[in-house]
C-alpha cells in the first residue's frame, strides 16, 4: 500500500448531535441526566412520585380497614408504625409528597405560561424547599424537635 | 426556554382535538386543593396527637366530629380525583388509539368510583363506632 492510497474508512458509529455542556443544577451529574433538559427531569420526577403515591394510597386504605375490626387490630398495627425503620419509610413518603406537590405547583404555573423563562429557578426552589421541610419533618417524626 | 414547535412531536390523528385541556385544568385545580387538604390531613393526624399516631379511641372520637367528617370526605374525593386524572394522563401518554383512550378513561373512572365508595364506607364504619 503506497503512502498516497488510503483504505476506505469503515463507517463509524452514527454521528450524534454535539451535546450541549450541562448548566445549572444538572452540571456534574453526567450519566443518565446528560443531554436531558431539567424540565424533562422535573416532569419525570412528578410522574414517578405520583405513581408511588397512588401505590401508597391503596396501601393506606387497606391498613385503615383494621380500624373496622376493633381496638386490638389497630393497636397491633400501631406498634409496627412506631418502629424506627417504619418511620424512616414514612419519612420517604413525606419527601415524595413534598416533591410531587411543590413540583406540581411549578408545573401548574409554567403550564399556564407564568414564569416559563424561570422554570429552572422554580424547580431548584421547589426542590430546596422540599429538602428543608423534609429535614424539619424527619426531626419532628423522630422527636428531636 | 421557548419550545421549538417543529421539534415538538405532534399528537397522532386519533389524539388530535382531544388534547385533554379540561382534564389538565381539573388536575391543576385538584392539585392546588390537595396542597391545603393534604396539609390539614397530615398535620391533624400526625402532629396534633402526642406521639403522632392516634389510637383506636382517638380515631373514632376524631371522626365523630361532623366538621372533621366533612373535611376528610372532601379530602378523599379530591385526592382520588387527582390520582385518577394523573393515572389516566400517564396511561394516555403511551399513545393508545381512540378506543384505547376511551377504555382507559372508563377504567380509571371505575377504579376511582370503587375507591371512593370503599373510602366512604370506611369513614362511615369508623364514625359509626363513636
Amino acid at each position: 500500500m503506497s503512502a498516497t492510497t488510503r483504505t476506505p474508512r469503515t463507517p463509524g458509529p452514527a454521528q450524534h448531535p454535539p451535546q450541549r455542556p450541562l448548566r445549572g443544577p444538572l452540571r456534574g451529574t453526567g450519566g443518565w441526566a446528560r443531554g436531558r433538559h431539567l424540565g424533562s427531569v422535573a416532569f419525570l420526577t412528578n410522574r414517578v412520585t405520583g405513581l408511588l403515591l397512588i401505590g401508597y394510597l391503596y396501601l393506606h386504605l387497606g391498613v385503615l380497614y383494621l380500624l373496622t375490626e376493633g381496638a386490638g387490630s389497630w393497636a397491633s398495627v400501631l406498634h409496627l408504625f412506631k418502629n424506627h425503620w417504619f418511620l424512616a419509610l414514612e419519612s420517604l413518603l413525606i419527601l415524595f409528597i413534598l416533591v410531587h406537590g411543590l413540583n406540581g405547583l411549578r408545573l401548574a404555573l409554567v403550564g399556564t405560561g407564568v414564569g416559563v423563562r424561570h422554570h429552572r429557578v422554580w424547580f431548584t426552589t421547589a426542590m430546596s424547599v422540599s429538602a428543608g421541610l423534609y429535614v424539619v419533618v424527619v426531626l419532628a417524626m423522630f422527636g428531636v424537635i | 426556554m421557548v419550545a421549538d414547535l417543529k421539534e415538538v412531536r405532534q399528537p397522532s390523528p386519533s389524539q388530535r382535538g382531544r388534547g385533554g385541556t379540561t382534564a389538565w385544568i381539573l388536575q391543576v385545580v385538584s392539585g392546588v386543593l390537595l396542597v391545603v387538604l393534604l396539609g390539614v390531613h397530615i398535620v391533624t393526624q400526625h402532629f396534633v396527637v402526642k406521639g403522632g399516631l392516634r389510637d383506636y379511641a382517638q380515631v373514632v372520637s376524631y371522626l365523630s366530629n361532623p366538621v372533621v367528617l366533612a373535611v376528610e370526605s372532601l379530602f378523599v374525593v379530591v385526592l382520588i380525583w387527582h390520582a385518577m386524572l394523573g393515572l389516566r394522563a400517564v396511561l394516555l401518554d403511551f399513545g393508545f388509539g381512540r378506543r384505547g383512550q376511551a377504555r382507559i378513561t372508563y377504567g380509571v373512572t371505575l377504579l376511582g368510583a370503587l375507591t371512593a365508595a370503599y373510602s366512604f364506607w370506611l369513614i362511615a364504619a369508623i364514625a359509626a363506632k363513636g
